[in-house]
């Protein structure tokens, strides 16, 4: 019950009080960062479930590159509704990643992680080379999501007619955050974080007492690329465009470095380190030429001084590890 | 009487070493069988072989009657035959009662759904885990 009333209040925050500071400070620009956060933070969630198994993704981009496209090319070529497209895309991703992850799935450390950094690339080739996705050019002029009614009320309205599209696309991200990290807590309190956990200390013994680890590790990555792909296409909605350089290898280290910095030991860490690591690249802008220096810098000096990420230095989440 | 185990021109190459070379005994039930030998006669490639966390180049292990020699080791685990490890093996991150409970899964009788979404098959078995688990620290004083 304090856990529902803490979700309760962090979702009143986020969701009243956020927008009342920028109405107050007519910062709007930071909707669209705010955003940026929230869905990055998602497809950051999924890598750190892969984690959760004992496997290093640095592949989620190419998911958030393959949720972008399906639901550009559902909604451009098929007439589908975004919202429609949007578990759509996350589905796509889930049964592309069940097919990718039944061979690479047997690898562990670094090669596994060396497969899925190759993972992004190839998406990103294949998005150039393949003519539903218009190539180099992308995709442009997506429409905006447009409404639900249902029995003719309108529970979502057109987005394309509001007047402040930003804070609406904001309140879905903080929404499907906030189901995000609510599932993803749930599964990690459950008996099935359990046995991922114990897939990730040692899977010889896990199968020994009976768990299905191939399943289960394939299951933990279908999960984690929904989440990239969900991520993506929310992405690809805001913009109204997609192109294959939309996510790159860059996006999936960062996705990684999201749950480093927050904390691979804690269900928040990837949404804690995601905000941080976002704001602190932008804060850094000041420094000019020497931003990726620093940057570089303070993170590698987190890593030695912090290795169990930012969370860990709260005492309440040391109590209630993960 | 039927042999409960019975493992039949048992032999595991790899490459060019042979490791377990025809090897073929049956265990009755109720009955204790050891295995000896001096290092690298492979033994423990015999009982991998039999836990099916290897799989025979020849030969074939059957459990009444049935083979279960190429099935994926959770599966023969969940059929009974069990394996322990050499060196002891624990979840080394988990604290010790866990580690007691998650031995408990081959008694599971919810799915993974079913744990996720707290079904009242799952709340039983996480009952029952818990309570047997406690037992157990409880009799070897460590509870």
């Amino acid at each position: 019950m304090r856990k529902l009333g803490a979700a309760a209040a962090g979702l009143a925050v986020l969701l009243v009080g956020v927008p009342w500071a920028i109405a107050a400070t007519g910062r709007d620009d930071l909707y669209y960062t705010l955003t940026s956060v929230a869905l990055l933070s998602i497809a950051s969630a999924g890598v750190w479930l892969t984690f959760f198994i004992g496997r290093i993704n640095i592949g989620q981009g190419a998911y958030a590159l393959i949720g972008g496209y399906v639901a550009a090319i559902l909604v451009v070529d098929y007439g589908l509704s975004f919202w429609l497209t949007l578990p759509l895309a996350g589905l796509f991703c889930a049964a592309a990643s069940i097919l990718i992850g039944l061979p690479i799935l047997r690898l562990r450390g670094v090669y596994f992680a060396m497969v899925t950094l190759v993972l992004t690339e190839v998406v990103r080739l294949l998005a150039l080379a393949l003519p539903i996705t218009n190539g180099a050019s992308g995709m442009v002029n997506i429409p905006l999501p447009g409404a639900i009614r249902l029995f003719g009320i309108t529970i979502v309205p057109d987005f394309a007619k509001l007047r402040h599209p930003h804070l609406a696309f904001y309140i879905v991200s903080v929404l499907l955050m906030a189901l995000c990290f609510g599932g993803l807590y749930r599964l990690v309190h459950s008996r099935v974080g359990k046995l991922c956990r114990s897939l990730q200390q040692n899977e010889e013994l896990a199968s020994s007492i009976g768990v299905d680890i191939a399943w289960l590790r394939v299951l933990a990555y279908a999960v984690s690329s929904f989440l990239g792909g969900v991520g993506g296409a929310v992405f690809e909605a805001i913009s109204q465009s997609i192109y294959p350089s939309s996510f790159t290898v860059t996006d999936s280290v960062n996705f990684m470095l999201n749950c480093f910095l927050g904390g691979l030991g804690y269900v928040f860490g990837p949404m804690i380190g995601t905000f941080v690591l976002y704001f602190g690249w932008d804060l850094l802008f000041q420094t000019g030429e020497y931003q990726l220096l620093i940057y570089s810098t303070l993170l590698i000096a987190l890593m030695l001084f912090l290795p169990n990420g930012l969370l860990s230095l709260l005492p309440v989440a040391r109590q209630s590890e993960t | 009487m039927t042999d409960l185990l019975k493992v039949s021109g048992l032999t595991k190459r790899f490459g060019g070493l042979i490791a377990v070379n025809d090897v073929s005994f049956a265990v009755q039930e109720g009955e204790i069988v050891s295995i000896i030998g001096p290092n690298g006669a492979g033994k423990s490639t015999v009982f991998k072989l039999v836990s099916s966390f290897l799989k025979p180049s020849v030969g074939e292990v059957r459990l009444r009657g049935e083979r279960i020699s190429g099935l994926a080791p959770h599966i023969v685990a969940r059929q009974g035959v069990v394996r322990t490890f050499q060196e002891t093996t624990v979840f080394k991150g988990m604290t010790v009662r866990d580690n007691v409970i998650i031995a408990h899964h081959l008694r599971a009788r919810a799915g993974l759904p079913g744990f996720y979404l707290g079904s009242s098959a799952a709340r039983r078995d996480e009952v029952e885990f818990a309570r047997s688990a406690d037992e157990i620290l409880e009799f070897l004083g460590l509870g």
